[in-house]
């Protein structure tokens, strides 16, 4: 047991105070590890700040690009409702020069249809084979609006219009619209003969039409024409059945009546107030937001010292006797969006031979 | 001269000329020990270094309740202790002896006038894991419980490896005053 204290004493106290002195560059070591360590801390803080900083300004970007496309109009009036309608069923273009021969030939499609009935009258026969073939064109607008009308006959929508475009001229266009009924009906629902060879039916239907009273639900119907119309369309396309023999020719002008309907029905509470169709031109707006990284060096020069040699000067800068440059370099995240640019980031400036430093930099600038 | 109550405000305040007189003041001291520890001088540097960037980091830490040097070399031993600890599982895996007193070398009187150089050099000469515990045990004054906490072992794997450097160290002993004696 002495033994063991022997040895343990003899080490203990040979060895309690050994010193020896280490050399110098264990304390640049320790200066730059402090430093670094230092850098480490600012830096880490500099790094969370420059990140909330942008999350920031990009939720700002985004809640005001949010903001900015929830107050934008986006189809206050039935014409632009119409315009979005077009574009999904048929092109601009098509729509707006139905809905302008529409108004344009109102007369004359009533002239024409006199004509046309007189075709109807002295060739049953063909009419009966190929009905469709004896329309010209501009009826064929009219028919669209006829088959609406007389399709969805709890509206009475286009009888309306028509009633205020040319109420003199109504018991024509109603002939004409009945006409056009049948051929918009498969066959099956109506023979073709009923129409074509018994004018008296007509007649009679005119006077029916005529005196059949406005549903009560027309105010809501003038009121949600376009849903109406859909409703009405879409249900009309169910319960229509599918006909036995159909010819291709018959099939695509059964067709597109139905996506024309949809466009006149939603005119037509207002086609006596549209004079001019026009197409709302899309501007291409310019992107708000811009990102720019930018990286730069910037030489700084640092001169003699002309006065005698401070404590300051002395902590600035080694040898005061020579002049130098300095490099400072940086990374800086600019981000501008409307008015506001908000530029951030670091920059390492050397400033005299001794210090230097990193600085963080954030400017938010006005640009209005 | 600065006191260290001085000193310690100083480098409490990030005062680079405090920290260089608490550096120049505790360096050699601190070298030492850290040169017990480790077996080569370039490694005693690291240590020295790690051991004073902590300080300086964490002065804020110290409570004027203790000794200030005795709270240095606590961080300097424990900076030590984590530069070696990846290789200290090594060290201990080595088979435990048990070391009987048999084992010990007849009744020796040491001789008090081998040079601390001599004796560095001794304790340098063992293996890891014996040199950190007889260190701690037999030069710094820590107990087997505390050595097995700070370096992750059982108490008796400390007992047993100081058990084996004392014997190591007492041959070597012998053998450097069979020389002397020689000589």
């Amino acid at each position: 047991m002495s033994e063991k204290n022997n040895i343990d004493a003899l080490f203990k106290k040979g060895l309690e105070n050994f010193q020896e002195q280490p050399s110098e560059n264990i304390w640049l070591g320790v200066e730059k590890g402090l430093w670094l360590k230092k850098m480490l801390r600012s830096g880490l803080g500099l790094f969370i700040g420059t990140v909330v900083i942008t999350a920031t300004a990009l939720i700002v970007f985004m809640l005001t690009k949010n903001h900015q496309q929830t107050t934008q109009p986006v189809s206050a009036t039935p014409q632009q409702t119409s315009v979005t309608q077009n574009t999904q069923t048929t092109n601009n273009e098509n729509a707006s020069n139905t809905e302008l021969s529409v108004l344009k030939n109102t007369d004359k499609s009533v002239e024409t249809a006199h004509s046309e009935k007189q075709a109807l009258k002295d060739k049953p026969s063909n009419a009966q084979n190929s009905p469709e073939s004896v329309i010209s064109p501009n009826i064929k607008v009219q028919n669209n609006q006829a088959a609406i009308t007389n399709k969805s006959n709890r509206t009475h929508l286009s009888k309306i219009t028509l009633k205020d475009k040319n109420s003199e001229k109504e018991p024509v266009q109603k002939l004409i619209q009945d006409e056009v009924l049948t051929q918009a009906k498969p066959i099956s629902e109506k023979p073709k003969s009923d129409i074509f060879n018994n004018p008296k039916e007509k007649e009679q239907k005119i006077v029916e039409n005529k005196d059949t009273s406005i549903p009560s639900n027309q105010t809501e119907t003038a009121q949600n024409p376009l849903n109406n119309a859909q409703n009405n369309a879409l249900g009309e396309a169910v319960k229509t059945p599918t006909p036995q023999i159909e010819k291709p020719e018959d099939i695509i002008q059964k067709q597109e009546p139905q996506t024309e309907n949809l466009n006149n029905a939603a005119e037509t509470p207002n086609d006596k107030n549209i004079s001019v169709f026009y197409e709302p031109k899309v501007i291409p707006k310019p992107s708000l937001m811009l990102y720019d990284l930018l990286f730069y060096v910037m030489p700084s020069y640092t001169g003699k010292t002309l006065s005698g040699i401070s404590q300051e000067e002395i902590d600035f800068r080694k040898n005061n006797e020579k002049a130098q440059v300095f490099l400072n370099y940086g990374m800086e995240f600019r981000v501008r969006f409307k008015n506001i640019s908000v530029q951030t980031g670091f920059i390492q400036t050397q400033a005299g031979e001794k210090n230097k430093a990193l600085v963080y930099k954030c400017v938010v600038i006005n640009l209005s | 001269m600065l006191s260290d109550q001085e000193i310690l405000n100083g480098c409490l305040a990030q005062d680079k000329k405090a920290q260089r007189v608490l550096y120049k003041k505790y360096a050699s001291s601190m070298f030492g020990i850290c040169l017990r520890y480790c077996k080569k001088r370039a490694e005693a540097e690291d240590v020295l270094q790690e051991a004073f960037i902590k300080i300086f980091s964490n002065i804020k830490s110290y409570r004027s309740d203790g000794s200030f040097e005795g709270w240095l070399k606590r961080i300097v031993v424990n900076t030590a202790l984590n530069y070696y600890k990846s290789n200290l599982k090594r060290c201990f895996d080595e088979s435990i002896d048990n070391m009987n007193d048999s084992n010990m070398p007849s009744t020796q009187t040491f001789d008090p006038d081998i040079s601390a150089a001599d004796l560095m050099g001794m304790i340098n000469s063992l293996a890891d894991g014996y040199r950190l515990v007889f260190n701690m045990y037999a030069i710094e004054g820590y107990s087997h419980k505390e050595i097995a906490d700070m370096l992750n072992i059982s108490e008796n794997t400390s007992k047993s490896q100081l058990s084996r450097a004392r014997v190591i160290l007492q041959q070597k002993v012998l053998e450097y005053r069979k020389m002397y004696i020689n000589s």
